[in-house]
């Protein structure tokens, strides 16, 4: 309990948006993984599942002891970015196949809403990880 | 200091990281897109280095033109076109002599595809300009009221107008798209209340296009639930509730006198159910089926609407009064395993299947069939209404002339093992015209037909001519030559082989398929009773000859190579290939027609389950799963031999006196020239050959083997002059230094115009203006001709595709495939074999018996390899049985041993979800349509390959002979053309390709030294 305490009072609010960043970047890899990826196996890379799954857990720990704590973060963007890019790059070729016809009313409607909102969470959760890289998550000592 | 340092480290090491990562995807997208990047920037990859330039290249122009430019190519094209849809179309109804119309009449086109025509389908195989309502070359494609003015006709500008402008809110609309089951179909006519006053406009006729669409990668609708389609009963070939509110006015405006008649013309690749044809509510006076009509072919409907010329289509389908009537449709579509197929290689589409439970009785086969055993009453037929079915029936079409047949006659030459059949026609009309001949031939249905559960559908289509143009009275002597083994059914339970059986053979001559069977019912019925009251329309006996044969089951057990000819699809027949699960089918038999032909659909088109239930099981799955080689012990061939040859020495070449050629011919493909050849290869270069066929094959600097443009589509090349200009040296549009090289294709009829002409000359004519095409173009290997079949009438490509009859699809391809590659460009005919719909056609499983598949599905690439030397197809995205096509083995068994094929397959685009390089090498598949350079098209075939270049000698054998396959048929082709003994291939490396390495390598350096400062910085600041 105390060690939880400690860790509230040690850590930003940057901890929190670092989590809410990691679990984004997650809930996009599912939906990856059993809507637009499992639906269209031609677009699907499994590292990109298993990228954001590797940095959600990799910011959890980290970010629970000082020394790592700063560090979290930094992987956290390491793993969402390369995800990001891994996605981009299986499913990329969705788009052309969409737009084959040219980009208009009709084919818009073709375009798979999960691989948009895959591309959408991917992308913030990447950019997103970059900020957060830079704040503090760990509180300065005050000097009584 | 240090802290401003840090601060610049920390973001040079953020900035080149991202670089670093957007570089690396980056040059992974753009080595996947590197052509369609070379094409955009104009970047040249290969080129050839000539000893001695300028004599070199005119000594090695192997394939030449007939033609001396573009534009006069192009002309001859857009003429042929017209041709081909004047003789293709099929008149189908002219009450009155309704048509031809009057010089100079004055007409009113009603309906938005009159304005707005369905010139061809949509899809990779198109020339379409992606929404298929204007071709590519949009200045050539002449519009139905071009076409009518030009023939003297005066069109109401008014109605014409209204359509052009309200074209988006009224059109038969569809997303162009190969997405699977992407594509939207609907029907939005403009109703009679909003069409402008114009539309009362006194006219000699009203004239009404129905238009239909079609594309690759989605059927029509059959009975969609989407109302919102403007579809009566969901049903994309049925009036639309606004066509008929359109038709029932015009006959309203015709009792009052604006118009004095009503003339249909049906704007579709396949029929509309006619039930509204004779429709009392609409007073119809023609009706007439003119097809896709591609560029120009309106130039061609505007003549046999003046009378300039006289129809002289055969209608290539059955045109249905109900398609619901088509028992076919109980099994159409895709149907979802019953239990047990989740481990099954691919997507969601991997788990359905589909069933030919109709066996051989595809359109006529059926109606026709049922019809005589109705009439002859025999057991388990069941009661059947032939009018209620067909409106007109295969073969079917009329002229505004009429002709008489006489003096039938059947002579056997058995050395030949040929029946030479002729037939005198006469016009007995008073208008000139052409007669399209058809011989139909009757196999008994024998007690060793039902015991060993062979069919035999009452008639067979097995030869087609066409007359000259006859005057009035004047005859001609037709003469159609009927091979032997067309009398051959084959038995693939007991003898597994083609079998003559013994009894009576009927040959008819005869106007259609139902004219065919009253024929032969007609000579029956002097030995034996019918049922006359239940014939429809009459037969002629002195128009058949009987001819008895014994029982063989020798005689056509040998293909014409020699090759034994037995079973090779027992693995898609679900009565022989038995697995845990226990699957069977009850396929329909005429010797119970009550109790195996069963609908689909209900009368409102409800489906009705009768489909056939299928359980997947893991003896399944684990035959689904991609074949991979065994070990062993055989030796590998020999590699990188120091030869000397080049591919060019492989043709052999006689030259006149001036140094020209005369004469070149690829050395035969045993020869051991082949060897010496294939010896030089490195096991990279036969990699580089196997894993790489998209759209291409590769170039082989060490064997001076040039790269070729393998590109769509099945009805023609759909590219301009100067397509991918960095990649084919070849061109005759370069050689000409043609100023039109930018010039857009032709768009062509579709396939369906050409079989219907029933003309052979005319489609190969027109198929070596395709073969020009190519030439010109740089094209080496065409995807195409198209090769399915009409299984039905809802295939989203039947637009590519010529028929529902095995032998008439076979007769167009046959030509289409001489004429094509008459100009030294091979075919991929596609897409081999039972991909005849678009429903999951990504996995989905196909089950039929032999006997179907090689009498009708294989029938069209039989005739075109054996008659026609078609090259090669391209395998089916869907599977045989449970195993994908390229991997089936069919192209080895049948395609090579039985039918000589002696080009090279690829596959249709490429899934990796459940196709393999190796599996596609070990199946006779050969080369993937994909690429071995990542990306959706990826084979991974080097990384796949690797595996297995030690320890697999056997396979590295199949290899090889994927590469002799390739480098023969590119030695016999166009893409030889500027190619000697001394000509060298060299590869450029585009530019962008070392720019993308530097960045990654510069941004790589630069995230190295910021991150070992921010590093070094830390540590300092600890200490």
């Amino acid at each position: 309990m105390k060690f939880w305490k400690n860790l509230l009072k040690e850590r930003t609010s940057i901890l929190f948006v670092g989590c809410a960043i990691a679990v984004l970047s997650v809930v996009a890899a599912m939906i990856y993984a059993f809507g637009f990826g499992a639906n269209n196996p031609q677009y699907f890379n499994a590292a990109a599942v298993a990228l954001p799954i590797v940095g959600f857990v990799a910011y959890v720990v980290l970010v629970l002891f000082k020394p790592t704590a700063n560090y979290a973060a930094v992987v956290l963007w390491v793993c969402t970015f390369a995800a990001f890019l891994i996605y981009a790059v299986a499913s990329y070729m969705h788009l052309a196949e969409v737009f084959y016809s040219g980009i208009n009313p009709e084919t818009l409607k073709l375009l798979d809403k999960g691989f948009v909102v895959c591309m959408a969470m991917y992308l913030v959760a990447a950019i997103a990880a970059n900020v957060v890289m830079w704040l503090k998550v760990v509180r300065k000592e005050v000097v009584a | 200091m240090s802290k401003k340092l840090k601060l610049v480290s920390g973001i040079v090491s953020n900035v080149s990281a991202v670089l670093l990562g957007v570089c690396f995807a980056g040059n992974i997208m753009i080595n996947d897109n590197a052509g369609n990047i070379n094409r955009m920037l104009n970047i040249k990859t290969m080129d050839y280095i000539q000893a001695d330039d300028d004599q070199n290249v005119k000594d090695s122009m192997y394939w030449k033109s007939d033609y001396k430019s573009i534009s006069e190519l192009q002309n001859a094209i857009h003429d042929t076109i017209a041709e081909v849809v004047s003789e293709g179309s099929v008149l189908l109804k002219n009450e009155r002599n309704a048509l031809p119309l009057s010089a100079k009449a004055k007409v009113s086109l009603f309906s938005v595809s009159s304005a707005n025509m369905v010139y061809s389908g949509g899809g990779s195989s198109s020339a379409a300009d992606r929404n298929g309502f204007t071709s590519v070359g949009k200045g050539t494609t002449v519009d139905l009221k071009s076409a009518m003015e030009e023939e003297g006709f005066t069109v109401n500008d008014g109605l014409w107008n209204f359509y052009k402008d309200n074209v988006e809110k009224y059109r038969v609309w569809q997303t162009s798209n190969t997405r699977a089951n992407g594509a939207t179909y609907y029907v939005n006519e403009a109703p009679w209340g909003v069409l402008p006053d114009s539309k009362t406009d006194k006219a000699e006729a009203a004239i009404f296009v129905i238009g239909r669409f079609g594309t690759e990668a989605t059927d029509l609708y059959i009975n969609t639930p989407k109302t919102q389609y403007n579809l009566t009963n969901g049903n994309y070939l049925e009036l639309s509730p606004d066509e008929k509110d359109v038709l029932t006015n015009l006959k309203k405006q015709k009792e009052a006198g604006v118009f004095s008649k009503i003339i249909v013309l049906m704007n579709t690749a396949t029929p509309v159910q006619c039930d509204f044809a004779d429709d009392a509510a609409y007073g119809i006076d023609s009706l007439m089926w003119v097809g896709l009509p591609g560029s120009t072919g309106t130039k061609g409907i505007a003549k046999i609407l003046s009378g300039k010329v006289n129809p002289s289509g055969s209608a290539g389908d059955t045109f249905w009064k109900k398609h619901l009537y088509n028992p076919l449709y109980a099994n159409w579509g895709a149907t979802s395993f019953a239990a047990n197929a989740n481990g099954m290689p691919g997507n969601a589409n991997s788990r359905t299947y589909v069933v030919y439970q109709e066996g051989i009785y595809n359109g006529y086969r059926y109606t026709e069939t049922r019809y005589e055993d109705y009439v002859l009453n025999t057991a388990n037929v069941g009661e059947y209404d032939y009018s209620k079915a067909v409106s007109y029936p295969f073969g079917y079409g009329i002229s505004y002339s009429t002709f008489e047949y006489s003096d039938f006659m059947v002579k056997y030459n058995a050395v030949k093992d040929e029946y030479t059949i002729s037939v005198t026609v006469k016009n007995t009309g008073s208008v000139a015209g052409k007669e399209p001949v058809q011989i139909y031939l009757q196999k008994p249905y024998t007690e060793y037909d039902k015991k060993n559960h062979i069919e035999k559908s009452a008639v067979d289509l097995v030869g087609v001519a066409k007359t000259g143009i006859l005057q009035p009275n004047k005859s001609e002597v037709v003469e159609i030559v009927v091979d032997g083994y067309q009398l051959a059914s084959y038995d693939a339970y007991n003898a597994k082989t083609y079998i003559i059986d013994e009894g009576d053979y009927y040959f008819t001559a005869a106007t259609d398929s139902h004219n065919a069977v009253n024929n032969v019912l007609e000579a029956k019925s002097k030995s034996k009773d019918i049922t006359r009251s239940r014939m429809v329309g009459t037969g002629d006996a002195d128009l058949t000859v009987k001819v008895n044969r014994t029982f063989d089951r020798e005689k056509y057990s040998k293909s014409v190579t020699g090759a034994t000819v037995t079973n090779q699809f027992d693995n898609v027949d679900l009565n022989i290939y038995k697995t845990s699960s226990n699957n069977s089918v009850e396929y329909i038999s005429r010797s119970n027609w009550a109790g195996t032909a069963k609908m689909g659909f209900d009368e409102s088109y409800n489906k009705l389950d009768n489909v056939v239930k299928v359980s997947a099981d893991d003896e399944m799955i684990a035959d689904a799963q991609p074949k991979v080689p065994t070990a062993d012990s055989v030796a590998y061939p020999t590699y990188e031999a120091q030869n000397g040859l080049n591919l060019a020495d492989l043709i052999g070449v006689e030259y006149d006196d001036a140094g020209n050629i005369v004469k070149s011919e690829v050395v035969d493909f045993n020869d051991e020239l082949w060897d010496k050849l294939l010896d030089q290869l490195s096991w990279d270069d036969t990699v580089l050959i196997v894993a790489n066929g998209f759209h291409h094959t590769m170039p082989i600097p060490s064997i001076n083997k040039p790269g070729t443009i393998d590109h769509n589509g099945s009805l023609g090349p759909m590219e301009s002059y100067d397509y991918t200009s960095n990649s084919a040296e070849n061109r005759y549009a370069f050689y000409m230094d043609d100023p039109n090289a930018s010039t857009a294709s032709a768009q062509y009829p579709n396939a369906g115009l050409l079989a219907t002409t029933l003309n052979s000359d005319l489609v190969l004519k027109l198929a070596k203006l395709k073969g020009e095409q190519c030439l010109w173009g740089g094209y080496t290997g065409v995807y195409g001709p198209g090769a399915n079949m009409h299984r039905g009438a809802y295939g989203g490509r039947a637009f590519e595709y010529y028929s529902e009859d095995g032998f008439l699809a076979g007769f167009a391809l046959t030509q289409e495939c001489i004429g094509i590659q008459s100009k030294g460009a091979y075919v991929y005919m596609k897409h081999a074999v039972l991909n005849d719909q678009e429903m999951n056609r990504e996995g989905l499983c196909t089950f039929a018996n032999e006997q179907t598949i090689r009498e009708i599905y294989l029938k069209p690439l039989e005739m075109a390899i054996v008659d026609g030397d078609a090259f090669g197809v391209m395998t089916g995205f869907n599977r045989l049985g449970v195993v994908w096509t390229g991997a089936q083995g069919f192209a080895n068994t049948v395609l090579r041993n039985e039918f000589g094929m002696r080009g090279f397959n690829v596959s249709d685009y490429w899934q990796k979800a459940y196709m393999t390089v190796t599996a596609s090498v070990l199946g006779g598949g050969d080369l993937p349509d994909g690429d071995d350079n990542g990306g959706r098209t990826s084979t991974n075939g080097a990384t796949e390959l690797a595996k297995y270049r030690e320890g697999y000698g056997a396979f590295a054998q199949e290899m090889r002979k994927v590469a002799h396959r390739v480098l023969y048929s590119v030695a016999w082709s166009n893409a030889m053309n500027g190619m000697s003994s001394n000509t060298r291939v060299v590869y450029y490396t585009p530019f962008y390709k070392p720019l993308m390495n530097g960045l990654i390598i510069s941004s790589a350096i630069l995230l190295a030294i910021s991150v070992a400062t921010c590093v070094v910085l830390n540590l300092k600041e600890k200490h």
